[in-house]
């Protein structure tokens, strides 16, 4: 546990005082909450938790959205005001650990978990440092009682956790930051004027980069505590390969799709109440999933994409010739193809950093383009871009390939040299990429 | 634990082999790629990132003993920091030079900062005030105020040590230099004349290069560069000497010193140089205006003056040790360094 607030402390000390007070609120909430048997009284519990915990996040990441765009109202209403930049800065993985204590609330609150004994247990549940900063979120439930358990990690899990680690900083150094994102920056940077086989890869490099980026982090984080003797959630299971969106989300950033599911879908109605509800609850839960990534316009209309997809599908899956439908596997290829496409289409306003962007970049994918001055072949043409697309098609191959199969088993059963070959190669090119490394993208949220 | 992983314990063994054999061939590719990159002569190298820069900048504010090298690629190549160190063993030596910058940012952040009160040597010249030129370090400066941090700042400083150590860690020889340099040419580079140092000092041997194509090239581009803008009139002038004259007159009130050395340039650059920023128009009205700071011209000095400089702009690595001895001495005639 100090570890884990040294980690933290080294970026910002002072934030660590978010960290505590997000523990001690929701420590002591659980334990008031499970005292009283007067319902109304564990709603006013949970309430305090909720105030903030959402205060918190709401003062840290939404508080210049919020003033910006209330701002923008008044004048358009004709009021002329300025308000000053709160200039605050946002900590690190506040997203990640707030969710994290207040699904801990929630399931003590919906008396799925009873309170745990140990303070200190449950302070390093939230500070736990592997996956701190960028996940995966971890739930109490999972985590918790494995600290009671005084298990001895033997080769074959260290050895299992280590390999994880090692493909996550190979996904990380090589993959997201030294293949993808220079090509990536350059085609976003040159929006305006992008011709439309370059804005298809910096989309699709895009696609390619955050997965590598995310799930490279999230694999580290996974292997390290393996390595430590904890198991912690997978958070991807080749997401590229997914036949429809409600599979894209079954394996896209799990932990947090399944917190949405748990937390929000679901309370909110879920699938009961009719079809009108449920595509409501579909939309805003996308909606609020959206803006958990970051307080813009691009992150909501992202999520209200995915809401939209998801509601689309649901459509689709509820006519008669849908029902009648059995697809053979060209289909279903077919149907992984079209999901990957509208995810990507979905990416590139996720990576805009406005709306206009966002239209200059999809429009030329379509060859539509505002400007006369488009570029040709903004993206060099060289052995570099070869490299960079044959590492692609490969990612999407694998992605395939793992479908259906859990990469700790794909690594446990391996031939050793094999194994060893895989490892080699995936260091030597690690240490070749030193230099181009750049902050996980999942840090800002 | 999964029942995936639990499930395969009879590879237990295995494990063992794949480390083995994983440890074995990665030294081997290593081993065989920086035994190759040796023999071709290639030499470590470092980049100067803003966080390594972040870290030389802080340990410039941590004592008065402290000798900071402030400018662009000239005092970058042309101090040897061993040797200053080896002569000045009561000061610590820290590189704050950026190569391609001007450094006016970084005199006017150490004149701002309350703990610096050491030696700066800065390498001058007349260009560097013009107005367009001073923003040219801020970017590294404000990420210094702004964003580094002890971790970020060290993690740089560690990756340095490191690449010092290994040529294959040059961070001209990474995947993306490489793949697009074998791509483009069909045939593996040649060793690069200019290595940087974990202390970011930099050292150029010319003996590597056509140092006459070198030289007409730069030549060339800095005759584009000086005629791409007006030169500064002379109240421009004194006003951006009175803006410098005020940082260093903060430096010196907190008990520092900063020395202004007009670097050796050659051939047909000094010619360029005297064009457009002739010395008794420039460079004697800066020393008249500012009777308080530490000047030293090259050509005041005749063995300054008679350094051979391959690129007309640069001195050799066979040279640093015995310019650096000079200007030791000429700087200790102008009382700049304690005594031992």
């Amino acid at each position: 546990m100090l570890a884990s607030y040294a980690f933290y402390a080294a970026w910002n000390p002072p934030f660590v005082l978010l960290l505590w007070l997000s523990t001690l609120v929701d420590w002591q909430v659980a334990k008031q909450m499970d005292q009283q048997t007067v319902q109304k009284k564990r709603k006013h519990w949970l309430w305090l938790s909720l105030s903030i915990n959402l205060g918190m996040l709401v003062v840290f990441k939404y508080a210049d959205f919020l003033l910006a765009n209330f701002q923008m109202l008044l004048t358009l209403l004709g009021l002329n005001m300025t308000f000053a930049d709160p200039g605050l800065i946002l900590p690190m993985g506040i997203s990640f650990f707030t969710f994290q204590t207040l699904s801990y609330t929630l399931d003590v609150y919906y008396k799925r978990l009873k309170p745990w004994h140990g303070f200190w247990d449950y302070a390093l549940f939230v500070s736990f440092f592997p996956q701190l900063v960028a996940g995966p979120i971890v739930r109490a439930k999972s985590f918790l009682p494995q600290l009671l358990k005084q298990t001895r990690v033997d080769i074959n899990q260290f050895s299992i956790g280590l390999s994880f680690f090692i493909i996550g900083l190979f996904q990380k150094m090589v993959m997201a930051d030294s293949f993808f994102a220079p090509i990536v920056n350059q085609v976003f940077s040159q929006h305006e004027t992008i011709d439309t086989t370059s804005s298809w890869l910096g989309s699709l490099f895009f696609s390619a980069q955050i997965f590598c980026d995310f799930s490279g982090y999230s694999l580290c984080a996974i292997g390290l505590a393996m390595c430590l003797g904890f198991v912690l959630p997978i958070n991807f299971r080749s997401p590229f390969a997914a036949m429809g969106f409600s599979d894209f989300w079954r394996r896209w950033h799990i932990s947090l799709s399944s917190w949405l599911r748990d937390y929000l879908y679901i309370p909110l109605g879920g699938n009961r109440n009719g079809q009108f509800k449920r595509y409501r609850n579909l939309l805003l839960t996308m909606l609020l999933g959206g803006l958990w990534h970051g307080a813009a316009w691009t992150f909501v209309i992202w999520g209200a994409l995915h809401g939209s997809y998801l509601v689309l599908e649901q459509l689709i899956k509820q006519s008669r010739l849908a029902k009648r439908f059995k697809p053979n596997a060209v289909i279903k290829l077919i149907l992984a193809v079209l999901t990957f496409l509208a995810v990507v289409l979905a990416f590139v306003v996720f990576r805009s950093e406005n709306l206009s962007q966002a239209g200059h970049i999809i429009a030329a994918m379509f060859g539509i383009s505002g400007s006369s001055n488009v570029t040709t072949y903004a993206v060099k043409q060289d052995a570099w871009l070869l490299l960079v697309v044959v590492a692609f098609v490969l990612m999407m191959a694998s992605q395939w390939f793992m479908r259906n199969k859990s990469l700790s088993e794909v690594i446990a059963h391996s031939h050793a040299v094999v194994r060893a070959l895989f490892i080699a190669a995936a260091l030597l090119f690690i240490m070749l990429s030193t230099g181009n490394s750049n902050a996980f993208i999942y840090f800002q949220f | 634990m999964p029942s995936s992983i639990s499930s395969s314990k009879n590879k237990i063994n295995n494990w063992w082999l794949t480390w083995l054999l994983s440890l074995v061939l990665l030294l081997l590719a290593i081993g065989l790629y920086e035994s190759f990159l040796f023999k071709k002569g290639f030499k470590p190298s470092i980049e100067v990132s803003k966080d390594l820069w972040s870290w030389n900048r802080k340990a410039a504010s941590k004592s008065a003993d402290v000798i900071a090298l402030v400018g662009a690629s000239r005092i970058q190549l042309g101090l040897n920091t061993n040797t200053l160190r080896t002569q000045l063993p009561q000061n610590d030596i820290v590189v704050l030079a950026i190569n391609g910058q001007y450094p006016m940012a970084t005199i006017k952040g150490l004149a701002e900062d309350k703990n610096f009160n050491g030696v700066v040597l800065m390498s001058f010249m007349a260009q560097m005030l013009e107005p367009q030129y001073e923003k040219m370090q801020t970017e590294y400066n404000q990420y210094y105020q702004e964003k580094s941090s002890l971790y970020l700042s060290f993690d740089a400083y560690l990756t340095a040590a490191l690449k010092s150590r290994f040529r294959f860690l040059h961070p001209l020889l990474g995947l993306h230099e490489l793949v697009n340099y074998l791509g483009a040419k069909k045939s593996f580079p040649e060793p690069f004349y200019v290595n940087v140092h974990p202390d970011t000092s930099a050292a150029g041997d010319y003996s590597m290069v056509d140092a006459e194509s070198l030289k007409r090239h730069f030549i060339v581009d800095k005759q584009s560069n000086y005629e791409a803008y007006t030169i500064m009139d002379k109240t421009t002038w004194l006003s951006q000497v009175s803006k410098l004259s005020a940082d260093i007159k903060t430096i010196q009130d907190r008990g520092g010193e900063v020395v202004l050395v007009r670097f050796p340039t050659a051939d047909e650059h000094w010619v360029l140089d005297e064009l457009y920023y002739p010395r008794a128009q420039f460079w004697d009205t800066m020393v008249a205006e500012m009777p308080h700071v530490k000047t030293l011209h090259f050509k005041d000095d005749a063995l300054l003056s008679s350094f051979e400089l391959p690129d007309s702009s640069h001195l050799d690595i066979s040279d640093t040790q015995s310019f650096t001895l000079r200007l030791i001495e000429l700087l200790k005639t102008l009382q700049i360094f304690s005594q031992p």
